[in-house]
């Protein structure tokens, strides 16, 4: 099928329906990687042509005009493009792509795609902070400010919510995968940025954030490191 | 400027205030409503060949769960669910044929729950020692149906357990 007759299909009420039929968002992406449009895409999207025309359309369908009483109809389309791209295209085109996406009006599933895909890019270094008010960057983030400081201070704030430990924990992962990502490029912090996320209790404690240099040696301490980067010799990654 | 970490949570402009009965705060997000084009297609997609589902409402603001949990208001992930039934001292009802109208019934798929129907009635069936349950239960955004409680889309996966909250005395 020829690929602007797969997007065309993407685009349709029908896809969106079908889709849409999910409660949350593991099923909609389960969904979504087995409907035979999107297989037949992520096969098109092996050639750079197919993977540039799709991040130009998601950057189309981001700033069509819609109804904003209603929900994007695009948003399972958007969708779709995004996370075909993040499979097949390289870091940079992903980058673009989601930051596009987020500006499009009244989404839902993409939303949730392209703020894993702007966090995963902007921990490997891939992107700027996006200026989509829909993204939800903490403010020293869009100020400038080094990413490794907001990201500490985000998630400082957001360890003291009252959330249960199991979500934060959920979402605590996703988190690290950023960030073990972000080690895998090189993106090597200067040591004296060192993150240190401590896993909390099950009493619910709040997180104590300590520079990894001070705590070096504590058994206590290496036990409750979930991840850690350094320069050089033997970094450090292990899981909550 | 929202939040990027622990959407749902309290400062989610689009989440309402929602917990379990022990106070533990449940994530939520409200969602906008579908056009309607998109809707009656949502419909006609989930019926079309179908005899024994039944259309009773057509909106996206809620999910399966926020129908069974937030009374219709709200959207919850399926993954706040065993905090729910945990806090809420939902119990497992084993066998099918004591299962009561207002009892959940709970879906997974290979990810975990994927679903949540609520049973409207439970006939007996003498012939073969099974149950007919009949159940309601939104479709993700696609409308709320009355249907089989086997009888749903492969997305929304398989019906595993029974849960109940009936106390007596």
């Amino acid at each position: 099928m020829p690929l602007a007759d797969i997007m065309q299909g993407i685009e349709q009420y029908r896809f969106s329906s079908e889709l849409n039929l999910a409660a949350g968002t593991k099923a909609f992406r389960r969904g979504l990687r087995g409907h035979e449009l999107f297989r037949e895409l992520a096969e098109r999207v092996k050639e750079v042509d197919a993977r540039v025309a799709v991040a130009r359309r998601v950057e189309e369908l981001a700033g069509t005009d819609i109804d904003a009483r209603y929900e994007n109809r695009y948003d399972a389309a958007l969708s779709a493009y995004l996370m075909v791209l993040a499979d097949k295209a390289q870091p940079e085109l992903i980058a673009k792509a989601a930051a596009a996406a987020a500006r499009a009006p009244n989404i839902w599933w993409t939303a949730g795609i392209s703020r894993e895909l702007i966090t995963h890019a902007v921990a490997t270094g891939w992107a700027q902070v996006p200026s989509s008010p829909r993204h939800a960057i903490p403010a020293a983030l869009a100020s400038g400010a080094d990413w490794h400081i907001a990201l500490r201070s985000g998630l400082q704030k957001w360890w003291a919510m009252e959330v249960p430990v199991s979500m934060r924990t959920l979402t605590g992962n996703q988190i690290l995968k950023a960030l073990r990502a972000a080690e895998a490029k090189a993106q090597v912090p200067q040591s004296n940025n060192v993150i240190v996320m401590p896993p909390p209790s099950e009493e619910g404690e709040r997180v104590v954030w300590k520079a990894r240099g001070r705590s070096r040696g504590s058994a206590r301490s290496k036990a409750a490191h979930v991840a850690t980067t350094s320069y050089g010799r033997g970094r450090q990654l292990a899981r909550a | 400027m929202e939040i990027l970490i622990n959407p749902g949570g309290a400062d989610d402009k689009k989440s309402i205030e929602l917990a379990t009965s022990k106070g533990n705060r449940i994530r939520n997000w409200q969602r906008r409503e579908q056009p309607e084009d998109a809707l009656r297609d949502a419909a006609k997609f989930a019926t079309e060949g179908y005899q024994g589902r039944k259309l009773r409402s057509l909106t996206a603001r809620y999910n399966c769960i926020g129908m069974a949990f937030a009374n219709r208001r709200t959207c919850i992930e399926p993954d706040e669910v065993p905090l729910i039934l945990k806090d809420d001292d939902y119990a497992e009802v084993a066998r099918p044929a004591d299962v009561m109208e207002g009892d959940l019934v709970i879906y997974e798929d290979g990810d975990g729950i994927s679903h949540v129907a609520v049973v409207v009635s439970n006939e007996p069936r003498l012939a073969d020692g099974d149950s007919t349950i009949t159940v309601i239960s939104q479709w993700g955004s696609d409308g709320e149906y009355l249907h089989e409680y086997r009888d749903v889309p492969l997305l929304l996966g398989r019906p595993v357990r029974f849960y109940s909250e009936r106390r007596k005395i």
